[in-house]
């Protein structure tokens, strides 16, 4: 009679394991390791397609991804700088160089188009074959600038989870140029409120309308804080932005 | 005393007069504000002559550009300051050696066989802006004077000419 009763007991506990198993399972299998759930395997690029080469029109040269490598927010600069690991980039993807770090040279900002994505971040330069020596240098973000969601989308709205100064880098692009763009305004929003003193004012031909600007302002926790672009063009564009914590005394200029 | 000594002497207090009386250059200090977009133009590159070739060509061309970190000063009315030091001070807060900037850039060029391209390519200014502020620390001192300063400047292609 005991043994019956164990055993019922080790089967309840066997069941309910199972039961626990198959509720938690799938949510687990959902959660990324990475800032964005995208299957990045799905933008490789076949080698032998010259056009599948050509990114925003070829507005700037593409270079191919030689190993697998992680599209970060910022370059690990300092032990301490903590950087948010935006999307895996696999071999053989290709991605556009901008510039390379200007205190270390060994990580390129690049944007990697995927899957309707463009992500726009730093890598490790080994991973990429392009010359260092050819490329541009750039102050990158500062390793005390403390990386905390990444934006998609121009009509996104960040909740702000932190009090202080905020900074963050955007990237505006259209799928490629060659007519002209009218003179336009990117400005950051707070609770629904441009902040219009910290304009940016931008026209081009080229696909490539903004390039890391850097906007900052003073947020406090439950802060709305939005992006918005005033033009006369009714053309789609496509945005990413990076949003930053920066805590006193971490200069991250505009 | 002799006319000789007493001239020298003479010139001494002048020149210590002078010195005392001069109006003394205000301490300062440059504080970068913020980037802004600056202006566009374009140019075109030479041609790049794929007419004899049989295959696509396919390479990327480097392109060099030099330019000016010119620099808009305006010091208000009053301020007591050499423009040519604030000048100065402006381009060492930026690691700026000197006035003269270079900038590289890539372009790909993509010329089917048989045929000639021209690319347009589109440079445009990046601009520093700050303020000149009275003291030696930010934000302590009343404004002098703003600036804007090229720092850099960003290229891409925005067209392709078929020559033939």
């Amino acid at each position: 009679m005991r043994a019956i009763k164990g055993l019922t007991v080790v089967g309840t506990y066997f069941l309910l394991l199972v039961a626990i198993s198959i509720t938690t399972l799938p949510v687990l299998a959902q959660q990324s390791e990475y800032a964005l759930d995208i299957d990045s395997d799905n933008c490789i690029t076949d080698p032998n397609d010259e056009e599948s080469n050509v990114l925003y029109g070829g507005a700037l040269p593409s270079s191919l991804v030689v190993e697998d490598t992680i599209l970060l927010s910022q370059p690990p600069l300092t032990p301490d700088t903590d950087p948010l690991e935006i999307a895996a980039i696999p071999a053989n993807a290709r991605v556009i160089v901008f510039d390379v770090d200007e205190q270390t040279r060994s990580y390129f900002r690049v944007v990697f188009p995927c899957e309707g994505y463009n992500l726009a971040g730093w890598v490790a330069a080994p991973a990429v074959r392009h010359r260092v020596n050819r490329t541009n240098p750039k102050y990158a973000p500062p390793g005390c600038a403390q990386p905390l969601q990444v934006v998609e989308l121009l009509d996104d709205v960040w909740s702000s989870t932190v009090n202080g100064e905020i900074a963050v880098v955007v990237d505006l692009f259209r799928s490629e140029g060659g007519t002209d763009y009218p003179r336009s305004y990117y400005y950051l929003t707070k609770n629904g409120r441009e902040i219009r003193d910290k304009e940016r004012v931008f026209e081009s031909s080229g696909a490539f309308l903004i390039r890391s600007v850097v906007l900052g302002t003073e947020v406090r926790a439950g802060n709305a804080i939005g992006f918005s672009v005033i033009t006369s063009s009714t053309e789609e564009l496509d945005f990413f932005g990076i949003l930053y914590s920066v805590p006193e005394g971490c200069e991250f200029r505009d | 005393m002799k006319p000789n000594k007493r001239n020298a002497v003479l010139l001494c207090l002048v020149a210590l007069t002078l010195f005392a009386c001069a109006p003394a250059q205000q301490e300062f200090v440059v504080v970068d504000q913020r980037e802004l977009l600056g202006e566009v133009f374009k140019e075109q590159t030479g041609n790049i002559d794929n007419s004899t070739g049989t295959t696509l060509l396919s390479q990327d061309i480097a392109l060099r550009r030099e330019f000016r970190h010119s620099i808009d000063l305006r010091l208000n009315e009053g301020a007591r300051l050499d423009r040519q030091n604030v000048e100065q001070r402006i381009l060492e807060t930026y690691d700026l050696p000197d006035q003269v900037g270079e900038k590289n850039c890539i372009i790909l060029a993509d010329v089917p066989a048989g045929q000639i391209h021209q690319y347009d390519i589109e440079w445009t200014q990046v601009l520093r802006e700050g303020n000149v502020e009275e003291g030696n620390a930010a934000g302590q001192g009343n404004i002098l004077g703003t600036y804007r300063i090229v720092s850099d400047l960003q290229c891409q292609t925005v067209g392709v000419v078929v020559v033939r």
